[in-house]
């Protein structure tokens, strides 16, 4: 009998599983349990199935390149070798490569991704942006050569010809696109005189579309402050891109059809409010000139009727004038008859027929009052009541 | 109105407002010209909106940091 040391017989059982020819690379299917990360970024954990149960572990330079979560419950296929741990004895698998059991592990990772930025509110609605009506330049984020970027340019050009794109092209496959995609997102933001960005692709399989299910691009669209639009693939691809997008377009085409406007609809549409705005004016205007003109003739009216009045009270008030005018001569009139009686009576002419009479000269018609003027041989008048004597001066006495 | 600081949207979105306001009829007489002139400058800028934009497509490469170079962008068809 060999007797051997504790070190000894364990190595010499990790010679045995070393240099089997199974054990060296196998596939094992098992749930996962006991799972933890240490800090060392190392990963272990158990595989176990109804009856049994199979240490494991997975080194950070292996791990490091996975692309989902693990988690305990999780149905997988673990690809590696069996060896022992010689300080504790053991053996376990040391995995090389992990995958979903059942799904893929991209489906799975894209899963995982989805319900993770769901959680922490990426998806939400209150953080979409609205899509401008009419973007002064579109910010175009795709394969530089392809059928995506042709499909997008012809329909933005049709709907509205003189349209602005700015085009950063970039890698829409492959492991430098998600970071290539994420860098053109934060360029056009820091670029400005961007209204709307356009992140598209056309369809593909899940690995070709996978850059736009990257967390990296899903941060850079959430933190863009233009809004984003995002198109990859066809009508039933989702990527978690479309999900944090402001705006989900199924196809680069419809992307083109949901961020321009038909120009001739908007024209047609100004073209009608212009009309619209003039018709109301002009109708507005015409109402108050119909107003004015009826207010007009209202004031017309009133004036003339006013007129009317006044005419006739002035004629009243002529016919009163009149009537005082007359009263009024035929006061003064009888009082004319009145005075010229008085008149009359005072007259000198009456003074003749009560026998007095008047003498004058001949040559100039003076009253004679006194002698003084008077010579012999004069021609005097004497009027008498019922005619004249001309008689020749004779004698002039003076009174002693 | 600082007709710079609007964009083509909200100025559509007052054309209409304007248009509608005016359609009641119940402004008086000098509110209504002042909305029409403010509807026909609307009108305007947006026409102008639509007319001012290039129709360029550039493809934008950044130099350095901050320093931005435009290119005209033709469509080469992949073989």
């Amino acid at each position: 009998m060999t007797t051997l040391t504790v070190s000894e017989v364990t190595k010499y059982i990790k010679q045995v599983f070393v240099s089997d020819p199974i054990l060296y690379n196998i596939y094992v299917k098992g749930e996962v349990s006991n799972y933890i990360k240490h800090t060392s970024g190392h990963m272990y954990f158990t595989l176990k199935d109804k009856n049994s149960r199979l240490s494991c572990v997975m080194f950070s330079s292996k791990n490091r390149l996975l692309n989902f979560e693990m988690a305990n419950g999780m149905k997988v296929i673990a690809n590696g070798y069996i060896s022992v741990y010689e300080r504790d004895g053991v053996y376990q698998l040391y995995v090389n490569d992990i995958q979903p059991d059942g799904i893929g592990s991209l489906h799975l990772a894209f899963e995982q991704l989805k319900n993770k930025l769901e959680l922490e509110g990426l998806f939400n609605a209150e953080h979409k942006k609205k899509i401008p009506l009419l973007p002064r330049s579109i910010g175009l984020i795709t394969s530089a050569k392809g059928a995506a970027v042709k499909d997008f340019l012809t329909v933005v050009k049709r709907r509205f010809p003189n349209i602005s794109i700015t085009l950063v092209p970039v890698l829409v496959q492959g492991s430098l696109a998600a970071e290539q995609i994420s860098n053109a997102i934060d360029l056009l933001n820091r670029f400005g005189e961007i209204d709307v960005i356009v992140i598209t692709r056309g369809g593909g399989s899940i690995e070709e579309l996978w850059a736009f299910n990257e967390e990296i691009v899903a941060r850079s669209i959430y933190n863009s402050k233009i809004p984003i639009v995002s198109a990859v693939g066809h009508d039933r691809d989702f990527t978690i891109a479309d999900f944090v997008a402001d705006l989900r377009a199924p196809t680069p085409s419809a992307a083109g059809e949901l961020t321009v406007p038909v120009k001739k609809e908007i024209e047609h549409k100004i073209e009608i409010l212009k009309q619209r705005l003039k018709l109301q004016v002009s109708k507005k205007i015409t109402l108050n000139k119909n107003k004015l003109s009826f207010l007009e003739s209202r004031i017309f009216s009133e004036m003339q009727d006013n007129l009317l009045q006044k005419q006739q009270e002035v004629d009243h008030i002529t016919r009163d004038l009149h009537k005082d005018f007359k009263r009024l001569m035929e006061i003064k009139k009888n009082k004319f008859i009145n005075i010229i009686g008085k008149l009359d009576a005072l007259s000198p002419l009456k003074v003749l027929d009560r026998g007095y009479s008047i003498t004058r000269s001949h040559k100039d018609k003076k009253i004679v009052k006194e002698i003084s003027g008077l010579k012999e041989g004069d021609i005097i008048e004497t009027l008498l009541t019922n005619g004249q004597v001309d008689s020749k001066i004779l004698v002039i006495k003076g009174d002693e | 109105m600082d007709k710079e600081d609007i964009t083509f949207e909200s100025a559509l979105q007052q054309l209409e407002q304007i248009v509608e306001l005016l359609e009641k009829g119940d402004l008086p007489m000098e509110e209504a010209l002042k909305k029409f002139e403010k509807g026909v400058k609307l009108a305007q800028f947006c026409t102008n909106k639509i007319n001012e934009i290039e129709g360029k497509i550039s493809l934008l490469i950044e130099k350095d940091k901050g320093e931005f170079l435009l290119e005209e962008f033709e469509y080469i068809e992949e073989e």
